[in-house]
């Protein structure tokens, strides 16, 4: 009986341990045990230029890189209005804020006009195997006036935009915005290293759009990287002050876009560096191209041009 | 054989095998917080008074710059999240893989 009992107490005392080894592992995710105090923190995700931001995550960060890499017109205003859609408004706030989101693009739209011209430029050049360099240079010029103005044209509509949204919505429209520069920082960057390849980068997705070569990219990559290396590069320090400006008083209680320190520059400081950029970048692959190659890359450049944005789905 | 040996044969082979699942469980495992591209297309939800974001099956948020989740998933955002398939694809456009953002060129 006493041996009996050893054995109870051993075998109990050996489950206990392996069970309290089991027991010591993190906790689940399990849907039916909520809890908000269970929280933990997310590792970065490392040097962007590296690993990109997220444009090979799905269809829809594809499509918004590919945005980011033709549209530069509105800068920071743009990221906004786009941002407005996303961001899960009740239905009483929808007609106001869709009505904001109009009135920006509208006031966005001689930059918009500035920009198309140039896309316009680049497409004829693609196809003709040739470029327009004053045309160009005098559009991007244009472009450049026009973006500089926003700021102050679309000041009335972020003061309004703040009175609309409730403090958590604010914070996701700071996020939002962030996050589109983030986008198209990436996209636009003075590099097209081979790494990106593979991070959604323009030349690899322009090699499947056109079926290149091997040798037609790497031609491309090398007069690319010589074209872009001779332009004055974005400084991305201005950027991120504005950023942190931006996101402290939007999400304060009372937001006045006038008084932001960063002003008109920036978005003309973003629209000039993003098409001189798109330009290089048609510039440096035209001449690697067949015939039949360039007249399909001057159509989807067109298409870039005529882009429209779009009423918000109802 | 003895009954304690008999008895010790079962339980110390399954007391071993408990451990190892045990251990198994607690091995690390990293959480990469959202990229950027993905949280400007995606419709937060509204939880505890910040946006929340669904990825990767967890809810992210942002806090002074730095991405946290839940690790178990709070009972308002699981309902939450189940409108998503129920409602019309244009209202909860969250929830859809490759629709969340259409470039209409």
């Amino acid at each position: 009986m006493a041996r009996t009992s050893s054995f109870v107490g051993l075998a109990g005392i050996l489950l206990t341990a392996a069970l309290g080894c089991g027991g010591s592992s993190p906790p689940a995710n399990n849907p039916g045990n909520g809890g908000s105090a269970d929280v933990a923190e997310a590792q970065p995700r490392g040097d962007v230029a590296q690993v990109g931001a997220g444009e090979d995550e799905d269809e829809s960060t594809a499509d918004l890189a590919e945005h980011h890499r033709h549209h530069h017109h509105g800068g920071f205003a743009a990221f906004v209005a786009i941002s407005l859609e996303q961001l899960n408004a009740t239905p009483e706030q929808k007609a106001a804020i869709e009505k904001i989101r109009a009135d920006m693009f509208h006031k966005m739209e001689p930059a918009h006009e500035a920009e198309k011209t140039v896309l316009l430029a680049l497409a004829d050049g693609v196809a003709a195997g040739k470029f327009d360099q004053a045309k160009l240079d005098g559009a991007i010029s244009q472009l450049s006036t026009a973006s500089g103005q926003i700021h102050e044209a679309v000041a009335g509509e972020l003061d309004q935009l703040h009175e609309t949204l409730t403090p958590p919505q604010r914070a996701a429209l700071v996020d939002k915005v962030e996050a589109h520069f983030e986008v198209w920082h990436h996209s636009n960057g003075a590099e097209e290293h081979k790494e990106r390849d593979s991070h959604g980068g323009q030349l690899a997705m322009l090699g499947k759009e056109l079926g290149l070569s091997a040798d037609q990219i790497e031609k491309a990559r090398t007069s690319f990287e010589q074209s872009i290396a001779g332009v004055p590069q974005f400084d991305r320090a201005e950027a991120d002050a504005h950023i942190k400006a931006f996101g402290e008083a939007f999400a304060s209680d009372k937001f006045d876009a006038k008084t932001l320190p960063t002003k008109g520059d920036l978005n003309a400081h973003m629209a000039t560096w993003g098409i001189t950029r798109t330009m290089k970048f048609y510039e440096a692959v035209t001449p690697v191209l067949t015939p039949e190659q360039r007249t399909k890359l001057a159509d989807s450049i067109r298409h870039h041009a005529n882009y429209q944005h779009q009423p918000a789905a109802s | 054989m003895s009954i304690m040996t008999k008895a010790l044969a079962f339980v110390i082979p399954a007391a071993l095998a408990l451990g190892t699942a045990g251990e198994a469980r607690a091995q690390i495992v990293v959480t990469v917080e959202p990229p950027a591209a993905y949280i400007a297309t995606v419709q937060p939800e509204y939880f505890e008074g910040r946006p929340v974001y669904w990825y990767n099956n967890s809810w992210y948020y942002r806090d002074h710059g730095r991405w946290s989740y839940y690790r178990s998933e709070p009972g308002f955002l699981r309902e939450r999240r189940s409108h998503w398939v129920a409602a019309p694809r244009r209202e909860y456009r969250g929830g859809n893989w490759g629709g969340r953002y259409h470039y209409r060129r």
